[in-house]
Protein backbone atom coordinates (compact mmCIF):
# COMPACT_ATOMS: atom_id res chain seq x y z
CA UNK A 1 0.00 0.00 0.00
CA UNK A 2 1.11 3.51 -0.81
CA UNK A 3 2.04 5.60 2.17
CA UNK A 4 0.27 8.96 2.35
CA UNK A 5 2.31 12.16 2.21
CA UNK A 6 0.10 13.79 4.79
CA UNK A 7 -2.63 12.30 6.91
CA UNK A 8 -4.55 13.14 10.03
CA UNK A 9 -5.86 10.94 12.79
CA UNK A 10 -8.94 12.16 14.69
CA UNK A 11 -7.79 15.73 14.22
CA UNK A 12 -9.69 18.37 16.21
CA UNK A 13 -9.05 22.08 15.90
CA UNK A 14 -10.50 25.24 17.37
CA UNK A 15 -9.98 28.95 16.79
CA UNK A 16 -7.33 30.53 18.95
CA UNK A 17 -8.75 31.72 22.29
CA UNK A 18 -11.93 29.69 21.95
CA UNK A 19 -12.86 26.18 22.96
CA UNK A 20 -15.52 25.65 20.33
CA UNK A 21 -14.43 22.92 17.94
CA UNK A 22 -14.17 24.09 14.35
CA UNK A 23 -13.01 20.72 13.10
CA UNK A 24 -13.68 17.52 14.99
CA UNK A 25 -12.14 14.06 14.55
CA UNK A 26 -11.08 14.56 10.96
CA UNK A 27 -9.40 11.58 9.31
CA UNK A 28 -7.93 12.84 6.07
CA UNK A 29 -5.29 11.63 3.70
CA UNK A 30 -3.25 13.11 0.88
CA UNK A 31 -1.13 10.85 -1.25
CA UNK A 32 1.95 11.90 -3.10
CA UNK A 33 1.08 13.48 -6.44
CA UNK A 34 -2.50 14.23 -5.49
CA UNK A 35 -4.36 17.52 -5.70
CA UNK A 36 -6.86 17.99 -2.89
CA UNK A 37 -9.43 20.76 -3.06
CA UNK A 38 -10.76 22.00 0.26
CA UNK A 39 -14.30 23.33 0.02
CA UNK A 40 -16.58 24.90 2.56
CA UNK A 41 -18.64 28.00 3.20
CA UNK A 42 -17.19 31.24 4.47
CA UNK A 43 -16.21 30.80 8.08
CA UNK A 44 -16.49 27.00 7.94
CA UNK A 45 -12.89 26.56 9.08
CA UNK A 46 -10.95 26.05 5.85
CA UNK A 47 -8.11 28.30 6.91
CA UNK A 48 -8.08 26.82 10.39
CA UNK A 49 -7.79 23.32 8.94
CA UNK A 50 -4.95 24.37 6.63
CA UNK A 51 -3.16 26.10 9.51
CA UNK A 52 -3.57 22.98 11.61
CA UNK A 53 -2.17 20.81 8.83
CA UNK A 54 0.85 23.05 8.45
CA UNK A 55 1.63 23.27 12.14
CA UNK A 56 0.92 26.97 12.51
CA UNK A 57 -1.65 26.50 15.25
CA UNK A 58 -1.92 24.16 18.20
CA UNK A 59 -3.89 20.99 17.68
CA UNK A 60 -6.68 20.29 20.18
CA UNK A 61 -6.70 16.55 19.79
CA UNK A 62 -5.52 13.90 17.37
CA UNK A 63 -2.47 14.15 15.17
CA UNK A 64 -1.16 15.31 11.85
CA UNK A 65 1.38 13.05 10.18
CA UNK A 66 3.77 14.16 7.48
CA UNK A 67 5.36 11.11 5.90
CA UNK A 68 4.26 8.95 8.84
CA UNK A 69 5.93 11.25 11.36
CA UNK A 70 3.85 13.56 13.56
CA UNK A 71 4.35 17.23 12.80
CA UNK A 72 5.69 17.96 16.27
CA UNK A 73 8.54 15.52 15.65
CA UNK A 74 9.76 17.47 12.65
CA UNK A 75 12.34 20.14 13.31
CA UNK A 76 11.28 23.57 12.07
CA UNK A 77 13.91 23.78 9.37
CA UNK A 78 13.26 20.24 8.12
CA UNK A 79 9.57 20.98 7.94
CA UNK A 80 10.23 24.15 5.93
CA UNK A 81 11.94 22.03 3.28
CA UNK A 82 8.99 19.63 3.07
CA UNK A 83 6.05 22.01 3.11
CA UNK A 84 5.45 25.49 1.67
CA UNK A 85 2.47 27.72 2.31
CA UNK A 86 0.39 30.46 0.77
CA UNK A 87 -1.85 32.04 3.39
CA UNK A 88 -4.84 34.35 3.15
CA UNK A 89 -3.15 36.73 5.54
CA UNK A 90 -1.60 39.10 3.01
CA UNK A 91 0.73 41.27 5.01
CA UNK A 92 3.64 42.44 3.00
CA UNK A 93 6.44 44.94 3.15
CA UNK A 94 5.70 47.60 0.58
CA UNK A 95 9.38 48.34 -0.08
CA UNK A 96 10.23 44.75 -0.98
CA UNK A 97 10.81 43.98 -4.62
CA UNK A 98 9.18 40.93 -6.20
CA UNK A 99 12.48 39.14 -6.58
CA UNK A 100 13.52 39.82 -2.97
CA UNK A 101 10.17 38.62 -1.71
CA UNK A 102 10.34 35.40 -3.72
CA UNK A 103 13.89 34.88 -2.47
CA UNK A 104 12.51 34.57 1.07
CA UNK A 105 11.45 31.10 -0.04
CA UNK A 106 15.13 30.17 0.10
CA UNK A 107 15.29 30.93 3.81
CA UNK A 108 15.58 27.28 4.93
CA UNK A 109 18.51 26.71 2.58
CA UNK A 110 20.72 29.77 3.06
CA UNK A 111 23.47 30.34 5.62
CA UNK A 112 23.08 32.51 8.73
CA UNK A 113 23.54 35.68 6.72
CA UNK A 114 20.83 34.63 4.30
CA UNK A 115 23.20 34.90 1.34
CA UNK A 116 21.80 33.39 -1.85
CA UNK A 117 23.98 30.80 -3.54
CA UNK A 118 23.89 29.70 -7.17
CA UNK A 119 21.23 27.06 -6.55
CA UNK A 120 19.12 29.52 -4.61
CA UNK A 121 19.23 32.06 -7.41
CA UNK A 122 18.25 29.38 -9.92
CA UNK A 123 15.29 28.32 -7.78
CA UNK A 124 14.11 31.93 -7.48
CA UNK A 125 14.50 32.47 -11.22
CA UNK A 126 12.62 29.29 -12.00
CA UNK A 127 9.65 30.15 -9.83
CA UNK A 128 9.54 33.71 -11.16
CA UNK A 129 9.34 32.35 -14.69
CA UNK A 130 6.78 29.65 -13.78
CA UNK A 131 4.46 32.25 -12.30
CA UNK A 132 4.93 34.66 -15.17
CA UNK A 133 6.61 37.28 -13.03
CA UNK A 134 9.96 37.60 -14.78
CA UNK A 135 9.15 41.04 -16.15
CA UNK A 136 7.95 42.34 -12.78
CA UNK A 137 10.96 41.20 -10.78
CA UNK A 138 12.16 44.68 -9.82
CA UNK A 139 8.74 46.11 -9.02
CA UNK A 140 7.94 46.91 -5.42
CA UNK A 141 5.15 44.79 -3.97
CA UNK A 142 3.09 47.93 -3.35
CA UNK A 143 3.12 48.73 -7.09
CA UNK A 144 1.46 45.45 -8.06
CA UNK A 145 -2.21 44.68 -8.49
CA UNK A 146 -3.85 42.29 -6.04
CA UNK A 147 -3.82 39.61 -8.69
CA UNK A 148 -0.14 40.04 -9.47
CA UNK A 149 0.68 39.97 -5.78
CA UNK A 150 -1.24 36.71 -5.48
CA UNK A 151 1.12 35.20 -8.04
CA UNK A 152 4.10 36.54 -6.10
CA UNK A 153 2.90 34.72 -2.98
CA UNK A 154 2.70 31.46 -4.92
CA UNK A 155 6.13 32.09 -6.44
CA UNK A 156 7.62 32.52 -2.98
CA UNK A 157 6.17 29.17 -1.93
CA UNK A 158 7.52 27.52 -5.08
CA UNK A 159 11.00 28.89 -4.43
CA UNK A 160 10.97 26.88 -1.23
CA UNK A 161 11.08 23.77 -3.44
CA UNK A 162 9.00 21.78 -1.00
CA UNK A 163 7.15 18.72 -2.27
CA UNK A 164 3.97 19.56 -0.40
CA UNK A 165 2.19 22.84 -1.11
CA UNK A 166 -0.59 24.07 1.15
CA UNK A 167 -2.36 26.94 -0.54
CA UNK A 168 -5.12 28.92 1.13
CA UNK A 169 -7.18 30.49 -1.66
CA UNK A 170 -4.38 30.90 -4.20
CA UNK A 171 -6.88 32.19 -6.77
CA UNK A 172 -8.50 35.08 -4.87
CA UNK A 173 -8.22 38.42 -6.64
CA UNK A 174 -7.47 36.69 -9.94
CA UNK A 175 -9.63 37.13 -13.03
CA UNK A 176 -10.77 34.07 -14.98
CA UNK A 177 -7.75 34.12 -17.25
CA UNK A 178 -5.32 34.30 -14.38
CA UNK A 179 -7.28 31.85 -12.24
CA UNK A 180 -7.14 29.22 -14.95
CA UNK A 181 -3.46 29.97 -15.52
CA UNK A 182 -2.79 29.55 -11.80
CA UNK A 183 -4.76 26.27 -11.69
CA UNK A 184 -2.94 25.01 -14.76
CA UNK A 185 0.34 25.86 -13.12
CA UNK A 186 -0.68 23.84 -10.03
CA UNK A 187 -1.60 20.88 -12.24
CA UNK A 188 1.67 21.16 -14.15
CA UNK A 189 3.68 21.29 -10.93
CA UNK A 190 2.04 18.09 -9.77
CA UNK A 191 2.59 16.31 -13.06
CA UNK A 192 6.09 17.50 -13.91
CA UNK A 193 7.66 18.07 -10.54
CA UNK A 194 5.68 15.46 -8.58
CA UNK A 195 4.39 18.01 -6.10
CA UNK A 196 1.45 17.34 -3.83
CA UNK A 197 -1.08 20.11 -3.33
CA UNK A 198 -3.81 20.87 -0.84
CA UNK A 199 -5.67 24.06 -1.68
CA UNK A 200 -8.87 25.89 -0.93
CA UNK A 201 -10.81 28.00 -3.40
CA UNK A 202 -14.18 29.62 -3.76
CA UNK A 203 -14.01 29.24 -7.53
CA UNK A 204 -14.95 25.63 -6.98
CA UNK A 205 -16.21 24.90 -10.50
CA UNK A 206 -12.84 25.75 -12.00
CA UNK A 207 -10.82 24.30 -9.15
CA UNK A 208 -12.70 20.97 -9.28
CA UNK A 209 -11.34 20.42 -12.77
CA UNK A 210 -7.84 19.84 -11.51
CA UNK A 211 -8.69 18.17 -8.18
CA UNK A 212 -8.34 14.45 -7.53
CA UNK A 213 -10.06 14.62 -4.21
CA UNK A 214 -12.36 16.96 -2.35
CA UNK A 215 -12.43 17.74 1.34
CA UNK A 216 -15.80 19.23 2.12
CA UNK A 217 -16.48 20.86 5.45
CA UNK A 218 -19.96 20.39 6.87
CA UNK A 219 -20.41 21.78 10.37
CA UNK A 220 -17.30 20.55 12.16
CA UNK A 221 -16.99 17.38 10.07
CA UNK A 222 -14.84 17.02 6.99
CA UNK A 223 -15.99 14.70 4.20
CA UNK A 224 -13.25 13.21 2.08
CA UNK A 225 -14.55 12.21 -1.34
CA UNK A 226 -13.30 11.58 -4.85
CA UNK A 227 -13.97 14.52 -7.16
CA UNK A 228 -16.37 12.41 -9.26
CA UNK A 229 -18.50 11.79 -6.20
CA UNK A 230 -18.95 15.53 -5.78
CA UNK A 231 -20.28 15.77 -9.32
CA UNK A 232 -22.52 12.74 -8.94
CA UNK A 233 -23.93 13.14 -5.47
CA UNK A 234 -26.41 15.89 -4.79
CA UNK A 235 -25.92 15.52 -1.03
CA UNK A 236 -22.43 16.95 -1.27
CA UNK A 237 -23.46 19.73 -3.63
CA UNK A 238 -26.23 20.65 -1.22
CA UNK A 239 -23.68 21.15 1.58
CA UNK A 240 -21.60 23.59 -0.40
CA UNK A 241 -24.15 25.18 -2.69
CA UNK A 242 -27.50 25.02 -0.92
CA UNK A 243 -30.44 24.18 -3.15
CA UNK A 244 -30.06 26.78 -5.84
CA UNK A 245 -27.02 25.51 -7.76
CA UNK A 246 -26.53 22.00 -9.12
CA UNK A 247 -24.31 20.06 -11.47
CA UNK A 248 -26.13 19.16 -14.60
CA UNK A 249 -24.78 15.87 -15.93
CA UNK A 250 -26.12 16.39 -19.43
CA UNK A 251 -24.52 19.75 -20.08
CA UNK A 252 -21.61 18.97 -17.73
CA UNK A 253 -21.81 22.26 -15.92
CA UNK A 254 -23.18 23.82 -12.80
CA UNK A 255 -26.52 25.50 -13.33
CA UNK A 256 -28.84 27.60 -11.25
CA UNK A 257 -31.92 25.52 -10.40
CA UNK A 258 -34.97 27.42 -11.50
CA UNK B 1 25.70 46.97 -4.95
CA UNK B 2 28.19 49.62 -5.90
CA UNK B 3 25.69 52.28 -4.92
CA UNK B 4 25.32 50.67 -1.53
CA UNK B 5 29.06 50.72 -0.80
CA UNK B 6 29.04 54.36 -1.84
CA UNK B 7 26.24 55.05 0.64
CA UNK B 8 28.17 53.30 3.39
CA UNK B 9 31.32 55.23 2.52
CA UNK B 10 29.59 58.60 2.51
CA UNK B 11 27.85 57.71 5.78
CA UNK B 12 31.18 56.83 7.34
CA UNK B 13 32.85 60.02 6.10
CA UNK B 14 29.99 62.10 7.45
CA UNK B 15 30.31 60.36 10.80
CA UNK B 16 34.07 61.05 10.97
CA UNK B 17 33.58 64.67 9.99
CA UNK B 18 30.91 65.22 12.64
CA UNK B 19 33.01 63.41 15.22
CA UNK B 20 35.89 65.77 14.56
CA UNK B 21 33.63 68.83 14.58
CA UNK B 22 32.18 67.67 17.89
CA UNK B 23 35.70 67.76 19.35
CA UNK B 24 36.13 71.36 18.24
CA UNK B 25 32.94 72.89 19.65
CA UNK B 26 32.54 73.27 23.38
CA UNK B 27 32.68 75.73 26.22
CA UNK B 28 36.38 76.53 25.82
CA UNK B 29 37.36 77.98 22.49
CA UNK B 30 39.80 75.68 20.73
CA UNK B 31 40.81 76.05 17.11
CA UNK B 32 40.77 73.28 14.55
CA UNK B 33 44.55 73.06 14.51
CA UNK B 34 44.80 72.95 18.29
CA UNK B 35 42.44 69.97 18.44
CA UNK B 36 44.31 68.36 15.56
CA UNK B 37 47.60 68.74 17.46
CA UNK B 38 46.13 67.12 20.56
CA UNK B 39 44.88 64.17 18.53
CA UNK B 40 48.38 63.61 17.15
CA UNK B 41 49.90 63.90 20.61
CA UNK B 42 51.56 67.28 19.96
CA UNK B 43 49.43 69.51 22.12
CA UNK B 44 50.80 73.04 22.52
CA UNK B 45 49.30 73.39 25.99
CA UNK B 46 48.51 70.85 28.66
CA UNK B 47 45.06 72.41 29.17
CA UNK B 48 44.14 71.70 25.55
CA UNK B 49 45.01 68.08 26.05
CA UNK B 50 42.88 67.86 29.18
CA UNK B 51 39.89 69.52 27.53
CA UNK B 52 39.98 67.40 24.42
CA UNK B 53 40.93 64.04 25.90
CA UNK B 54 39.21 64.18 29.28
CA UNK B 55 36.03 65.97 28.34
CA UNK B 56 35.29 66.17 24.65
CA UNK B 57 36.52 62.79 23.48
CA UNK B 58 34.41 60.86 26.02
CA UNK B 59 31.46 63.08 25.14
CA UNK B 60 31.84 62.40 21.40
CA UNK B 61 32.24 58.67 22.01
CA UNK B 62 29.15 58.75 24.22
CA UNK B 63 27.25 60.46 21.41
CA UNK B 64 28.29 57.76 18.94
CA UNK B 65 27.31 54.92 21.29
CA UNK B 66 24.09 56.63 22.23
CA UNK B 67 23.00 57.28 18.64
CA UNK B 68 23.92 53.79 17.47
CA UNK B 69 22.24 52.03 20.40
CA UNK B 70 18.99 53.99 20.31
CA UNK B 71 18.65 53.69 16.53
CA UNK B 72 19.15 49.93 16.52
CA UNK B 73 16.82 49.62 19.48
CA UNK B 74 14.16 51.52 17.56
CA UNK B 75 14.69 49.48 14.40
CA UNK B 76 14.13 46.24 16.30
CA UNK B 77 10.96 47.54 17.94
CA UNK B 78 9.59 48.71 14.58
CA UNK B 79 10.24 45.31 13.08
CA UNK B 80 8.85 43.40 16.06
CA UNK B 81 5.64 45.42 16.27
CA UNK B 82 5.38 46.14 12.54
CA UNK B 83 4.72 49.70 13.59
CA UNK B 84 6.47 52.72 12.08
CA UNK B 85 6.06 54.77 15.24
CA UNK B 86 7.61 52.23 17.56
CA UNK B 87 10.85 53.34 19.16
CA UNK B 88 13.27 52.31 21.89
CA UNK B 89 10.97 53.67 24.59
CA UNK B 90 7.71 52.20 23.31
CA UNK B 91 7.74 49.45 25.92
CA UNK B 92 8.22 51.81 28.83
CA UNK B 93 11.97 51.37 29.29
CA UNK B 94 12.62 55.09 29.76
CA UNK B 95 9.67 55.51 32.10
CA UNK B 96 10.99 52.58 34.10
CA UNK B 97 14.43 54.15 34.26
CA UNK B 98 12.79 57.47 35.17
CA UNK B 99 10.87 55.78 37.96
CA UNK B 100 14.10 54.27 39.28
CA UNK B 101 15.77 57.67 39.29
CA UNK B 102 12.71 59.31 40.81
CA UNK B 103 12.57 56.70 43.58
CA UNK B 104 16.19 57.33 44.50
CA UNK B 105 16.27 61.09 44.03
CA UNK B 106 12.75 62.12 45.01
CA UNK B 107 11.66 59.14 47.09
CA UNK B 108 14.74 59.26 49.27
CA UNK B 109 14.22 63.01 49.61
CA UNK B 110 10.65 62.55 50.80
CA UNK B 111 11.92 60.07 53.38
CA UNK B 112 14.42 62.65 54.53
CA UNK B 113 17.80 61.72 53.08
CA UNK B 114 19.51 62.52 49.80
CA UNK B 115 20.75 60.17 47.13
CA UNK B 116 20.94 62.58 44.24
CA UNK B 117 24.58 61.73 43.46
CA UNK B 118 25.49 60.90 39.86
CA UNK B 119 26.18 57.32 40.94
CA UNK B 120 22.81 57.08 42.68
CA UNK B 121 21.07 58.37 39.58
CA UNK B 122 22.78 55.84 37.31
CA UNK B 123 21.99 52.98 39.69
CA UNK B 124 18.37 54.08 39.95
CA UNK B 125 18.02 54.26 36.18
CA UNK B 126 19.63 50.86 35.67
CA UNK B 127 17.39 49.24 38.27
CA UNK B 128 14.30 50.87 36.79
CA UNK B 129 15.13 49.90 33.21
CA UNK B 130 16.10 46.34 34.16
CA UNK B 131 12.92 46.05 36.23
CA UNK B 132 10.69 46.97 33.30
CA UNK B 133 12.71 44.74 30.98
CA UNK B 134 12.31 41.83 33.38
CA UNK B 135 8.54 42.32 33.63
CA UNK B 136 8.29 42.47 29.82
CA UNK B 137 10.46 39.38 29.47
CA UNK B 138 8.38 37.37 31.92
CA UNK B 139 5.12 38.54 30.38
CA UNK B 140 6.25 37.76 26.83
CA UNK B 141 7.06 34.22 27.94
CA UNK B 142 3.33 33.78 28.44
CA UNK B 143 1.61 36.24 26.09
CA UNK B 144 1.72 35.14 22.46
CA UNK B 145 0.26 38.24 20.86
CA UNK B 146 2.68 41.12 20.14
CA UNK B 147 -0.04 43.72 20.18
CA UNK B 148 -1.06 42.76 23.72
CA UNK B 149 2.59 43.07 24.65
CA UNK B 150 2.77 46.53 23.09
CA UNK B 151 -0.29 47.73 25.00
CA UNK B 152 1.11 46.26 28.19
CA UNK B 153 4.42 48.07 27.67
CA UNK B 154 2.61 51.36 27.17
CA UNK B 155 0.59 50.70 30.34
CA UNK B 156 3.74 50.00 32.37
CA UNK B 157 5.17 53.27 31.08
CA UNK B 158 2.02 55.17 32.05
CA UNK B 159 1.99 53.72 35.56
CA UNK B 160 5.64 54.66 36.00
CA UNK B 161 4.94 58.18 34.77
CA UNK B 162 1.98 58.49 37.16
CA UNK B 163 4.10 57.37 40.10
CA UNK B 164 6.82 59.85 39.11
CA UNK B 165 4.17 62.59 39.07
CA UNK B 166 3.04 61.65 42.58
CA UNK B 167 6.58 61.78 43.90
CA UNK B 168 7.25 65.10 42.20
CA UNK B 169 4.22 66.54 43.96
CA UNK B 170 5.67 65.72 47.37
CA UNK B 171 9.26 66.72 46.61
CA UNK B 172 11.41 69.72 47.38
CA UNK B 173 12.61 72.14 44.74
CA UNK B 174 16.24 71.08 44.73
CA UNK B 175 15.35 67.38 44.36
CA UNK B 176 12.93 68.22 41.59
CA UNK B 177 15.68 70.07 39.79
CA UNK B 178 18.07 67.13 40.11
CA UNK B 179 15.42 64.86 38.63
CA UNK B 180 14.45 67.29 35.87
CA UNK B 181 18.07 67.68 34.83
CA UNK B 182 18.26 63.91 34.39
CA UNK B 183 15.18 63.97 32.14
CA UNK B 184 16.86 66.55 29.91
CA UNK B 185 19.51 64.05 28.95
CA UNK B 186 23.24 64.60 28.89
CA UNK B 187 26.14 63.15 26.97
CA UNK B 188 28.66 64.64 29.34
CA UNK B 189 30.32 63.48 32.49
CA UNK B 190 30.93 59.83 31.73
CA UNK B 191 34.25 58.53 33.04
CA UNK B 192 36.35 56.28 30.83
CA UNK B 193 35.44 53.40 33.09
CA UNK B 194 31.72 54.05 32.67
CA UNK B 195 32.29 54.54 28.97
CA UNK B 196 33.91 51.11 28.90
CA UNK B 197 30.86 49.50 30.50
CA UNK B 198 28.44 51.26 28.15
CA UNK B 199 30.63 50.60 25.11
CA UNK B 200 31.04 46.90 25.80
CA UNK B 201 27.34 46.36 26.51
CA UNK B 202 26.28 48.26 23.41
CA UNK B 203 28.83 46.46 21.23
CA UNK B 204 27.73 43.01 22.41
CA UNK B 205 24.05 43.79 21.94
CA UNK B 206 24.70 45.25 18.46
CA UNK B 207 26.57 42.10 17.47
CA UNK B 208 23.74 39.98 18.80
CA UNK B 209 21.32 42.01 16.69
CA UNK B 210 23.48 41.53 13.57
CA UNK B 211 23.46 37.76 14.07
CA UNK B 212 19.66 37.85 14.13
CA UNK B 213 19.36 39.74 10.83
CA UNK B 214 18.16 36.76 8.83
CA UNK B 215 15.23 35.73 11.07
CA UNK B 216 14.33 39.40 11.57
CA UNK B 217 14.05 39.76 7.80
CA UNK B 218 11.73 36.76 7.68
CA UNK B 219 9.62 38.37 10.39
CA UNK B 220 8.78 41.13 7.90
CA UNK B 221 6.61 38.58 6.04
CA UNK B 222 4.45 38.20 9.12
CA UNK B 223 4.80 35.72 11.95
CA UNK B 224 3.00 32.87 10.19
CA UNK B 225 5.12 32.95 7.06
CA UNK B 226 8.23 33.31 9.19
CA UNK B 227 7.18 30.23 11.14
CA UNK B 228 6.54 28.30 7.93
CA UNK B 229 10.09 29.14 6.83
CA UNK B 230 11.50 27.58 9.97
CA UNK B 231 11.92 30.63 12.23
CA UNK B 232 11.40 29.92 15.92
CA UNK B 233 9.22 32.94 16.63
CA UNK B 234 9.23 32.85 20.38
CA UNK B 235 12.99 32.83 21.07
CA UNK B 236 13.43 35.44 18.33
CA UNK B 237 10.88 37.73 19.92
CA UNK B 238 12.43 37.33 23.36
CA UNK B 239 15.90 38.11 22.09
CA UNK B 240 14.64 41.18 20.22
CA UNK B 241 13.05 42.49 23.41
CA UNK B 242 16.23 41.87 25.39
CA UNK B 243 18.49 43.48 22.77
CA UNK B 244 16.26 46.48 22.23
CA UNK B 245 15.45 46.95 25.91
CA UNK B 246 19.07 46.44 26.90
CA UNK B 247 20.33 49.04 24.43
CA UNK B 248 17.71 51.60 25.44
CA UNK B 249 18.18 50.78 29.12
CA UNK B 250 21.95 51.18 29.27
CA UNK B 251 21.86 54.46 27.34
CA UNK B 252 19.00 55.88 29.38
CA UNK B 253 20.75 54.90 32.59
CA UNK B 254 23.94 56.80 31.75
CA UNK B 255 22.64 59.64 29.57
CA UNK B 256 19.00 60.04 30.49
CA UNK B 257 16.10 59.71 28.07
CA UNK B 258 16.97 60.91 24.57
CA UNK B 259 13.96 61.22 22.35
CA UNK B 260 13.14 60.68 18.69
CA UNK B 261 16.52 59.43 17.45
CA UNK B 262 15.37 55.84 17.79
CA UNK B 263 12.15 56.41 15.87
CA UNK B 264 13.55 58.46 13.00
CA UNK B 265 16.86 56.88 12.16
CA UNK B 266 15.44 53.52 11.00
CA UNK B 267 13.18 55.43 8.59
CA UNK B 268 16.08 57.48 7.28
CA UNK B 269 18.10 54.29 6.83
CA UNK B 270 15.27 52.64 4.88
CA UNK B 271 14.89 55.74 2.71
CA UNK B 272 18.58 56.18 2.03
CA UNK B 273 19.49 52.55 1.44
CA UNK B 274 16.12 51.66 -0.14
CA UNK B 275 15.87 48.30 1.51
CA UNK B 276 14.24 46.48 4.39
CA UNK B 277 17.10 44.01 4.79
CA UNK B 278 18.34 44.16 8.37
CA UNK B 279 21.80 43.13 7.33
CA UNK B 280 22.00 46.55 5.60
CA UNK B 281 19.68 48.53 7.88
CA UNK B 282 21.57 47.67 11.07
CA UNK B 283 24.95 49.13 10.04
CA UNK B 284 23.13 51.96 8.27
CA UNK B 285 21.18 52.79 11.44
CA UNK B 286 24.38 52.69 13.47
CA UNK B 287 26.11 55.14 11.12
CA UNK B 288 23.18 57.51 10.81
CA UNK B 289 22.17 57.35 14.46
CA UNK B 290 25.69 58.17 15.60
CA UNK B 291 25.87 61.05 13.11
CA UNK B 292 22.57 62.55 14.22
CA UNK B 293 23.54 62.46 17.88
CA UNK B 294 26.91 64.09 17.09
CA UNK B 295 25.10 66.75 15.08
CA UNK B 296 22.67 67.33 17.94
CA UNK B 297 25.56 67.68 20.36
CA UNK B 298 27.34 70.17 18.08
CA UNK B 299 24.14 72.21 17.78
CA UNK B 300 23.60 72.15 21.53
CA UNK B 301 26.94 73.95 21.95
CA UNK B 302 26.49 76.48 19.15
CA UNK B 303 24.14 79.17 20.54
CA UNK B 304 26.59 80.72 22.97
CA UNK B 305 30.00 80.02 24.38
CA UNK B 306 30.03 78.36 27.74
CA UNK B 307 26.57 76.85 27.71
CA UNK B 308 25.20 73.64 26.27
CA UNK B 309 21.51 73.16 25.66
CA UNK B 310 19.81 69.97 26.90
CA UNK B 311 20.45 67.22 24.35
CA UNK B 312 16.97 65.71 24.69
CA UNK B 313 15.39 68.95 23.46
CA UNK B 314 17.80 69.20 20.54
CA UNK B 315 17.17 65.67 19.31
CA UNK B 316 13.44 66.34 19.48
CA UNK B 317 13.82 69.66 17.66
CA UNK B 318 15.80 67.95 14.89
CA UNK B 319 13.77 64.78 14.98
CA UNK B 320 10.23 66.03 14.72
CA UNK B 321 10.75 68.04 11.49
CA UNK B 322 12.41 64.97 9.97
CA UNK B 323 9.39 62.80 10.81
CA UNK B 324 7.07 65.42 9.33
CA UNK B 325 9.25 65.62 6.24
CA UNK B 326 9.13 61.84 5.82
CA UNK B 327 5.34 61.83 6.14
CA UNK B 328 4.94 64.57 3.55
CA UNK B 329 7.48 63.15 1.17
CA UNK B 330 6.15 59.65 1.24
CA UNK B 331 2.53 60.61 1.91
CA UNK B 332 2.50 57.88 4.49
CA UNK B 333 5.12 56.92 7.02
CA UNK B 334 3.88 53.36 7.04
CA UNK B 335 4.80 52.78 3.41
CA UNK B 336 7.86 50.96 4.66
CA UNK B 337 5.68 48.39 6.35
Amino acid sequence: MKKPTLHTKDLSLSYPSSTEKVIESANLEVNSGEIVLLLGENGSGKSTLLRGLSGLIEIDAGDVFLKEKTLSNWSKSELAREMALVLTNKQYQALLQVEEFVAFGRYPFTNWLGKLGKEDKEAVEESLVSCGLASLRHNALSDLSDGERQKVFLARALAQQAKLLILDEPTTHLDVKNTTAQLRLIKRLVEEESKTVVFSSHQFDLALQIADKVWLIEGNKVHQIKTERFYEDCIYQEILLGDSYRYDKQSKRFRITL
Amino acid sequence: MKLRSLSYLSGLLLLLLLFFLDLIVGSANLSLSEVWQVLWGQAAEKSHEIIVLQSRLPKAITAVLCGAALSVSGLLMQTLFRNPLAGPYILGISSGAGLGVALLVLGAGILGFSMASPFGIIMGAILGAVGVLLILFLVSLRIQDVMSLLILGIMIGSIATALIGLMQYFSHDFQLKAFLIWTLGSLEGLSFQQLGIVGLTVLLLLLWAMVQSKPMNALLLGEEYAKSLGVSIHPLRLSMIVISGGLAGVITAFCGPIGFVGIIVPHLARLWFKTTNHLVLLPASILMGASILLLSDILSHLPAEGISLPINSITSLIGIPIIIWIIFRKRSISAGF
